[in-house]
């Protein structure tokens, strides 16, 4: 998709896929540094975003679910971000420290970006359960304002929380860009395909818990075939969309540098404060 | 005759003898290996009995039900605790920074003492039954009284920001069984005080009050934690994220405190439960992460985690030990932190929905964002900490000769180390038996407040441990035909890889420094002699700023007393006559 908008043919969709199952089949180089860290690290960032997944709605939602609490979802992917950073640490060369510093400065700087939409789906729903907060806002035919600011914020925090552009680069490995690839430089073989298909999931998680908190229209209530068809459609169509946007972020916005990055979360958090005194005047 | 001690047994005081005595077992396992290290230098049995008496002086100040002996214990506490931290005394900085935590904890009990003359005054006893029965009355000006004495008296021992200082001098000096102890419980002694003088005493405060707290404990965990980032010493920058903690359970206590002044007693008993489980998780972890700094120090011999590195491979207990630990702290689910965590959070966001005034709303609201940054910030500290000091390649000779540390500190660290993820598992089940004491000390009559959907991190954690099995069992498989090379680091084409290519503490936190550097005032000099040097120093602003300009004041008012009282034996006495006489008047005027 990115490779149509910049004018050239791209690869085939199924590529990604392809090539995790030529890195499974590769055997693994580990360095004499490393410690349980990067030998079990791999393994539960993947169980980590697996787990998460399970606990988000995708197109179907109703009231009577008792899992899916934001919360632990938003701490679940400390997990990931923990092992993440200390595998960057952890085998001793010079870019895995310079990928932790950096993910760990951006993610402390993006923390404040979930609490804010935490704090505003609250206001909005009164619950924290993803299934609910879907359910609820399902209903809704008029976003307001602050509706659409809060989303703007949580674009910003996904692509903070992925590696995206502007934050980070996925595509090069120029040691100025990297940070995500900084960190997993040392990995080889499985374990280089068990962190890339984590990442790949944890994107698309993201973005479900968007799609499905701010703009969860169509969504399947009843469960008919009727009605989870159009939610499944719908759901696919919305998802597609999202893909895009991130998609023309990324080809017409250049990666900024660290510090020019870490200035876009003060001014949403000052459209976040913007967004809840619209709440409370409106 | 009067009993000297009076012993109480409500929750509140049992909950925290619980807490002491919990952390003091593993602490007190880790002390037999970890005195080795003193013996050739030092006295072992007088540290031995100062650990003893410090921990049944704290077990008497939560235990007591009176002020004179609460006010005797907690001496005792201070004294004793004060010859734990100049243990070492044959260094020179340890004896300075030991007098300074001397006067710290005078001026908390130079203030608990006036505010419980108050409290005698006010109610006519000194029993806190009694207290209890005649406090329901009390009027707004004398709340604010107790309220500001027991904010400074309790806020000296806790470290609440501009009264921190100490901690972060204190606890580098001691001992690290004894600043496990000094962090894990004695911080918690003194939030017990707060808690139960506020709480229970008072039973609400004036919305003022509730403010104050609420903004003292959000700067507290800001500042701290922002200081903690850029030590590069272990147990400062474990001393820092104490007091970032304690900012933590401060503000979830000034969310209670607005919460009950508008009368909304379910939400401020979720906030007082956030903060009493954080108390309980705190006490487990922060001793533990000082155990694991204690068992780096016994075997390198260094505290600056820049010379260190790589200490995995040869103390490995200790590394799974301290990542536990470090999971806790940066509230990574299962381990224990994150279950208090989102019950702070959780009290924040459900305060705004439910508060009325908007400008309160706007307070709590941007409160949130801070402790919402704070958490983001631990989390880089304490990863910073454990990634340096054991992972990577060995950054000095120190870290590469390493000694084998002795069975009882494992064992001590290993308990502690379970606690965490037992209570990280099941905090479920204590928080629903905290909610319930918290209902009866705010008097709600009726159910405990909504706490569902709590059991569902067991199903997390479950779902996640079967799954990364499947993972595993699924790579064992796929990895049987293939093979599995162990090879250097790659050093970017060059021939080896030297250890200072790796990034260090300081590197680590650059971007941080560069952006809240101000906070730690830090410095960053580069030398170019020949080869070139960069040294980085940071220093506590506060201290910089407030306490020396007021040593400052003092010092320029001695020199001008000087001038009137230079010896002389009648002026003296001309002095001693006058206060006489000004105490005679106000004694009149005012009694």
């Amino acid at each position: 998709m990115k490779a149509t908008l910049r004018g050239y043919r791209g690869s085939s969709v199924v590529q990604p896929y392809y090539d995790l199952s030529k890195l499974l089949k590769k055997g693994r180089v580990i360095s004499n540094r490393s410690s349980f860290i990067t030998t079990i690290g791999p393994m539960v960032i993947l169980g980590a975003t697996i787990t998460t997944a399970f606990f988000i709605p995708v197109f179907y939602t109703s009231m009577e679910k008792t899992i899916g609490n934001l919360f632990i979802l938003m701490f679940a992917f400390g997990i990931v971000k923990m092992f993440t950073v200390l595998i960057g640490l952890d085998s001793s060369s010079t870019f895995g420290g310079m990928g932790s510093s950096r993910e760990s400065f951006i993610s402390m700087m993006a923390e404040p970006l979930i609490l804010f939409l935490m704090i505003f789906l609250y206001i909005e729903t009164n619950d924290f359960n993803v299934f609910h907060i879907s359910f609820i806002n399902s209903k809704i035919v008029h976003y307001d304002t602050a509706h659409l600011i809060t989303m703007v914020t949580f674009v910003i925090a996904i692509l903070a929380e992925n590696a995206r552009i502007p934050f980070d680069n996925p595509e090069t490995h120029l040691e100025l860009t990297m940070m995500h690839e900084a960190m997993i430089l040392d990995l080889s073989g499985s374990d280089l395909a068990y962190v890339e298909l984590s990442s790949y999931i944890k994107l698309i998680v993201y973005l479900i818990i968007l799609i499905n908190c701010f703009i969860p229209i169509g969504i399947a209530t009843t469960f008919t075939i009727s009605a989870l068809l159009i939610g499944f459609i719908s759901f696919i169509f919305k998802l597609l969309f999202c893909l895009l946007g991130i998609a023309i972020i990324e080809t017409t916005f250049a990666k900024s540098r660290l510090f020019r990055g870490a200035e876009l979360f003060p001014a949403m958090i000052s459209m976040g404060i913007v967004a809840i005194t619209l709440i409370y005047i409106l | 005759m009067l009993p000297l001690i009076y012993f109480q047994n409500d929750w509140l005081s049992t909950y925290f003898v619980f807490i002491i005595i919990l952390i003091f077992i593993p602490v007190a396992i880790y002390t037999k290996g970890y005195i080795m290290e003193y013996k050739k230098h030092y006295n072992v049995n007088y540290m031995v009995f100062l650990i003893v008496l410090f921990v049944a002086s704290m077990i008497g100040v939560v235990a007591s039900s009176n002020a004179i002996s609460f006010l005797v214990f907690w001496e005792i506490m201070s004294i004793s605790s004060f010859f734990l931290v100049i243990y070492e005394y044959m260094h020179k900085e340890n004896l300075k920074a030991g007098i300074f935590y001397f006067v710290m904890t005078h001026i908390s009990g130079l203030f608990l003492m006036v505010m419980f003359a108050f409290l005698y005054k006010y109610t006519g006893s000194f029993n806190f039954s009694e207290i209890l029965k005649v406090s329901v009355g009390f009027a707004p000006n004398q709340k604010y009284i107790i309220f500001t004495l027991a904010l400074f008296g309790f806020g000296a021992k806790m470290g609440i920001v501009p009264l921190h200082a100490w901690l972060p001098k204190a606890h580098p000096t001691a001992p690290s069984n004894v600043s496990a102890l000094m962090s894990g419980v004695m911080l918690k002694v003194a939030l017990y005080g707060f808690i139960r003088v506020i709480f229970i005493f008072l039973r609400g405060t004036p919305l003022n009050c509730g403010i104050i707290v609420l903004i003292i404990g959000t700067i507290t965990a800001i500042f701290s934690i922002l200081n903690a980032l850029l030590q590069s010493n272990i147990k400062k920058l474990l001393a820092y994220s104490s007091a970032e903690n304690i900012g933590l359970i401060f503000a979830a206590l000034g969310i209670a405190m607005i919460l009950i002044d508008y009368n909304l007693k379910m939400l401020a008993s979720l906030a007082l439960t956030a903060a009493l489980l954080h108390c309980l998780n705190h006490a487990i972890f922060k001793s533990l992460l000082f155990l694991n700094a204690g068992s780096v120090l016994y075997a390198t011999g260094t505290k600056n985690m820049n010379e260190l590195g790589g200490l995995h491979q040869k103390m490995k207990f200790t590394a799974i030990c301290t990542f536990i630990g470090t999971c806790a702290i940066s509230a990574v689910p299962p381990f224990n932190g994150f279950a208090s965590e989102i019950l702070i959070l959780r009290s924040f966001i459900e305060a705004i929905t439910m508060v009325s005034n908007i400008w309160v709303i706007i307070l709590i609201f941007s409160c949130g964002i801070i402790v919402a940054l704070t958490s983001g910030a631990a989390f880089y500290a304490t990863v910073k900490s454990f990634g340096i000091t054991f992972l990577g390649k060995p950054r000095s000779k120190k870290a590469e000769h390493v000694k084998t540390i002795p069975l009882s500190m494992n064992i001590g660290q290993g308990i502690l180390a379970m606690l965490t993820i037992v209570t990280g598992v099941f905090s479920p089940f204590i928080i629903s038996k905290i909610s319930f004491y918290t209902n009866n000390i705010l008097e709600i009559n009726g159910e405990s407040p909504g706490f569902k959907n709590e059991t569902e991190i067991i199903t997390f954690t479950l779902l996640l441990i079967f799954i990364t099995f499947i993972i595993f069992i699924f790579n064992k498989i796929n990895s049987l035909n293939q093979k599995q090379q162990i090879n250097d680091t790659w050093a970017c084409g060059y021939k080896e890889d030297k250890p200072y290519i790796q990034y260090t503490g300081s590197g680590f936190v650059q971007p941080a420094a560069k952006i809240f550097g101000t906070i730690s005032n830090y410095n960053k000099k580069v030398n170019y002699k020949r080869t070139i040097h960069i040294s980085q120093t940071t220093s506590d602003i506060v201290e910089d700023y407030l306490y020396k300009s007021s040593l400052k004041a003092v010092n320029f008012l001695t020199t001008k007393i000087l001038k009137i009282s230079y010896g002389k034996i009648q002026l003296h006495i001309l002095h001693i006559f006058i206060s006489l006489i000004i105490a005679l008047v106000l004694v009149l005027k005012f009694v």
